[in-house]
């Protein structure tokens, strides 16, 4: 089942942070992507990935994965400790990412829903039932979907 | 015996609960449940059976019973430790490990994950007259007999009772109370051997091989491979150190239809048991190992003349299942050599999860396909020190088996379940058992639900230190 990541965090107005996030955004496509490209490319986990700045009062990262929100939270927080510590560090509230309970307890409170209904059954961070989420491919699995790629020789 | 100094580098087992360093040797057991009303009370019905617990560098053989633990619910430790301001709530929950806190095996966030739902379902746990929220406090306790047993429980609720404490009563148990018996032989309600395998704890941090990394199943010690809850030193770490969570788990067994599952598959079994085995090699095939105890990897066709107990085994040599099919139970539940995922191996770099494991069966045995109606089962207790990485991650790899590479190869899949233990109600996984051979085509099982989950709790089983402050 697909599920929907809107992680939208308020970004820190000072001065200060508000040079880091155009640092970040100067660096990201060189040093930042590559990283988080890796480590999603090895999860199979991950259909699509991205990271908006809007107005500079929030930073997003947005991603359509596989599994249960509570199951690969750890692999998310190890694998990309220094991407979400550089994004993190720009956010109003936010906890290290070395902490655990902390990176679980900040991701589910800024999850923003999606509107409308999801019709697979799926359930949001705490249990209720998660917005609306298209999927074209009936939300089958990044697997399922390469091994048919590979199949069909594309 | 005044509460040993906790070292802030390794553990004490004199400060350990004697439940996670050694099995009972006791042939009676019960679990009370109850309710805490006023926290004062409780500490002194706490401090008077403190005596009974033994410590985790006692000999298990020396112990007479009645043996206790105690274990508790974040809300029953929350109101135990309500006047202490240096372990208040708020920071506990920001703290300690969310599915303890948080998300519970009974809330919707995560119950149908675990496989908890249809009979399984939170709705229909402790008999559905005990909330999951009610329950504070567990006494885990261990009998030399059903005379102590009957004298030992009376005497502790009426203890219980002047203090305050409401039970949680389970009218479906003989004794009120989640209840049984060390099984004879250590075969359970399905027939097999259990206690075969338990992970030897590595208390001294040694690092040898064959050994657990002791941050597996306690608190308080946690690094960059085992970053274990709490992380930020504090008076909150200080308290959880040496402690481990018991993740309590009362499972009904439906032995006619296992029964019935072999007799109907045992036709399976022709040219690749050894004649007379082919009931047994069925079972065998579903645990990964024989009714005896006998691993399936070093007996393909029938279990030896003596039960084989060597435990230093894995599945290299077996990539494809050929001779322990890969959804067999200690094959989904213990990896072993097992290659995982690339993100389970970031999950895990010290290895796939582990747990020591405690229980008793409980009910009549039943022989044969017809039920009796007689409810029997087990209540175990898986032991470890995060809830969410490590039992909650096996429970979900029961219901889907997409945690390791192999998995993934035909005709084996993803989305297959743990061939014992899968609720095969669980939307996107298949009960469909492949048993491959060396030639020919694989044979396929359909699997039938043989359990059902009657009550799971996650609960703090705290050291000495600990008790010392909730005393
Ligand atoms: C009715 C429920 C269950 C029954 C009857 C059962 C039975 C067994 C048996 C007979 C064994 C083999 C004996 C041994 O290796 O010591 C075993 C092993 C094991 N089981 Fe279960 N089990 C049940 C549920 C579970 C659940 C829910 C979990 C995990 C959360 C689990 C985890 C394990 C582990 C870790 C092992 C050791 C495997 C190994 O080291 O090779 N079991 N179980």
């Amino acid at each position: 089942m697909t599920h929907a990541l809107n992680l939208t965090l308020p970004l820190k107005q000072d001065a200060e942070s508000q040079a880091k996030l155009k640092q970040l955004e100067a660096i990201f496509t060189d040093q930042v992507q590559p990283k988080i490209e890796e480590a999603l490319k090895k999860s199979k986990l991950v259909h699509f990935a991205r990271v908006v700045v809007i107005d500079n009062k929030y930073i997003q990262v947005i991603t359509e994965y596989e599994g249960d929100h509570q199951e690969y939270t750890e692999f998310f927080r190890r694998e990309l400790t220094p991407v979400f510590g550089a994004i993190f560090g720009l956010a109003e509230g936010a906890p290290s990412s070395s902490d655990s309970v902390a990176f679980w307890e900040y991701s589910k409170t800024n999850n923003r829903r999606s509107l409308g209904q999801d019709t697979t059954g799926a359930l949001d961070f705490s249990g209720n039932p998660a917005g609306w989420l298209f999927s074209a491919y009936d939300h089958k699995d990044v697997r399922t979907i390469q091994a048919a790629l590979d199949k069909a020789g594309a | 015996m005044p509460a040993p100094d906790p070292d802030p580098t390794k553990p004490d087992r004199r400060n350990v609960q004697g439940l996670v360093a050694y099995r009972y040797e006791q042939p009676r057991y019960a679990v009370l449940l109850f309710s805490i009303a006023d926290a004062g009370l409780a500490r002194g019905f706490l401090r008077s059976w403190l005596p009974r617990v033994p410590r985790g560098d006692q000999d298990p053989k020396s112990l007479t019973g009645p043996v206790l633990n105690f274990a508790f619910s974040w809300t029953g430790l929350s109101k135990l430790l309500a006047a202490d301001p240096a372990l208040d709530a708020a920071s506990g929950r920001r703290e300690l490990d969310w599915a303890f806190t948080d998300q519970t095996p009974d809330q919707a966030a995560v119950s149908s994950q675990l496989g908890f739902i249809e009979n399984s379902a939170p709705a229909n746990w402790w008999g559905k007259h005990v909330a999951p929220a009610d329950i504070h406090l567990a006494v885990y306790m261990a009998f030399d007999d059903d005379d102590q047993a009957t004298r030992s429980l009376a005497e502790i609720r009426t203890s219980a009772a002047l203090s305050g404490l409401a039970e949680c009563k389970l009218p479906e148990f003989g004794q009120g109370a989640l209840s049984g018996y060390r099984p004879e032989g250590g075969f359970l309600h399905f027939g097999y051997r259990d206690g075969v395998t338990s992970p030897a704890i590595d208390w001294d941090d040694s690092k040898q091989s064959g050994t657990v990394d002791f941050r597996e199943f306690l608190m308080g010690y946690p690094n960059d491979d085992y970053p274990v809850a709490p992380q930020n030193p504090g008076a909150w770490r200080d308290f959880a150190r040496d402690g481990s969570f018991a993740c309590l788990a009362w499972i009904s067994q439906d032995v006619a239809a296992f029964n019935r599952f072999l007799d109907a598959n045992a036709p399976l079994a022709t040219r690749h048991a050894a004649p007379g085995f082919e009931r047994d090699w069925v079972a065998a095939k579903l645990l990964g190992r024989w009714p005896d105890g006998s691993p399936l990897i070093r007996h393909p066709e029938r279990p030896p003349d003596r039960p084989d107990f060597d435990d230093a085994f894995g599945y290299g040599d077996d990539k494809a299942g050929l001779r322990c099919p890969l959804s067999s139970h200690i094959r989904v539940v213990n990896l072993r050599d097992q290659e995982l995922t690339f993100v389970n191996q970031r999950r895990f770099p010290g290895g796939p999860p582990r747990f020591v494991r405690r229980g008793f069966s409980y009910g009549p045995k039943l022989t044969g396909s017809v039920d009796d109606g007689i409810d029997r089962g087990v209540i175990g207790t898986f032991i470890c020190a995060r809830v969410n990485e490590q039992f909650y991650s096996v429970l979900r790899w029961i219901q889907k088996t997409d945690f390791a590479e192999g998995y993934f190869n035909l005709p084996y899949a993803g989305s297959m379940q743990d061939a014992l233990f899968g609720n095969r109600k669980k939307p996107g996984s298949s009960a469909r058992f492949p048993i491959p051979f060396e030639s020919g085509e694989p044979a396929r099982a359909d699997l039938v639900d043989f359990i059902t989950y009657k009550g799971v709790a996650v609960l703090f089983l705290p050291s000495f230190t600990a008790l010392a402050r909730l005393t």
